[in-house]
């Protein structure tokens, strides 16, 4: 049952995302290349790169995203499957805070639950690192090194510490950058 | 609380609707862009909130598993109309979202093998991996520089990347830790030391607000 498995899914990276939407990358990214298949590493980061730049949370597009594809994937209804991931991603989330708010106003002020975040923190970003290399090392080294990626890539990272470029902003410029050279100009990647 | 309290239930919920059908059809990439807009909107232009009571819940926003946006839209609909309220905002956050996603996933589906699409798309994957390496680095500031953090950190990276591990695990692993580590060692060495536990508790509550700062 493709839904039930996609349901399940997204409700354990709801539960275990902590520190919001980048959060969610590796664990996104383990469940639906490595453990199921559902995808390839190259429409993953496609969908990041399109979550990013479409409005609202980036936590919920890219489940919605997700849950289309797997689903039609799979010979189901991509709409049933986007509410499926959509749904199980908010339900953590609105179960927790609306039994936090109502019971406990100040759990989270709690020495227990201060001393889990501090120690989840650094975890947090080293997992968000570990995505960010897996899948670059996907974009720019899976069959044969790229070197015009890895120049834009470069490029892109300069840029986007330099001016606080906004995501939208470089994920079109990507868009651009990729129409040009491997579009126009017919290069290798 | 109490500003709101004259406004009949069903108004507010309306608003709720509206307001967070706006964030979510308006903002991109989520979280911190939709604590501005809510500032804006529901502490200066409608009162409904006071500043510090936002304050309060983008930190239960930020520290309870889920999507900050979403965590924040589900609290502060819960404040203004209970759970009702907290319901609503979540859906009405979420629903423009997902009618854009849905539909540009048909195009997305269709369009993908067409060549100019293929090469934009190639062209996005290197930004979006060039987004999530800078959020790596924009996270990793916000982390306090000890040398137990550091290696945390180096550990959940190289155990991931490089053995395999399942992340919900680094996660539920580091919580445990932190509860450890930080929360009852303290507690344990100030016993030890026959300080009041008391004091312990309190000194170690001020360290961690510190950091939070």
């Amino acid at each position: 049952m493709i839904y039930l498995l996609l349901l399940w899914t997204f409700i354990k990276v709801g539960l275990f995302t902590i520190g919001g939407g980048y959060a969610m990358i590796p664990l996104i990214q383990q469940e639906v290349i490595e453990r199921h298949n559902w995808m390839t590493a190259d429409q993953f980061t496609e969908f990041v790169g399109i979550a990013e730049s479409t409005p609202g949370p980036f936590a919920i597009n890219i489940a919605t995203f997700t849950g289309v594809h797997v689903a039609q994937d799979a010979g189901g209804s991509g709409l049933l499957g986007s509410l499926c991931t959509t749904g199980g991603v908010v339900l953590p989330s609105l179960v927790i805070i609306l039994l936090i708010a109502g019971l406990f106003h100040y759990a989270m002020r709690h020495w227990v639950a201060r001393a889990a975040l501090q120690g989840a923190k650094p975890v947090v970003v080293g997992l968000i690192g570990a995505a960010g290399y897996t899948l670059l090392r996907h974009t720019l080294c899976e069959g044969g090194f790229k070197l015009l990626s890895t120049g834009l890539a470069l490029g892109l990272l300069g840029l986007s510490f330099l001016t606080k470029l906004g995501a939208v902003w470089l994920i079109l410029l990507g868009a651009a950058l990729g129409v040009l050279c491997f579009g126009v100009f017919g290069l290798q990647p | 609380m109490s500003s709101t309290s004259t406004v009949p239930l069903r108004s507010r919920l309306l608003s709720l609707a509206l307001t967070f059908g706006k964030f979510g059809g308006i903002t991109f990439g989520g979280g911190y862009a939709i604590i501005a807009l809510l500032e804006e909107e529901l502490v200066r232009r409608r009162g409904w909130l006071s500043s510090e009571e936002l304050l309060d819940i983008i930190t239960v926003g930020e520290s309870t598993p889920g999507a900050i946006a979403v965590n924040t839209a589900t609290f502060v609909g819960y404040r203004l109309a209970g759970v009702l309220g907290g319901v609503v905002a979540t859906f009405a956050l979420v629903f423009p979202a997902w009618v854009v996603i849905v539909l540009l996933s048909g195009c997305y589906l269709v369009l993908r093998e067409n060549v100019w699409v293929a090469s934009a798309l190639a062209g996005i994957r290197v930004a979006a991996v060039v987004l999530i390496v800078r959020a790596f680095f924009r996270m990793a500031k916000g982390v306090k520089r000890t040398r137990l953090n550091f290696i945390c950190m180096a550990l959940a990276f190289g155990l991931v990347a490089f053995a395999g591990m399942n992340a919900v695990w680094a996660v539920i692993g580091s919580l445990c830790f932190g509860v450890a580590w930080y929360g009852l060692r303290p507690r344990w060495v100030s016993q030890q030391s026959t300080v009041d536990s008391e004091q312990g508790a309190a000194s170690c509550d001020g360290q961690t607000s510190g950091q939070k700062q």
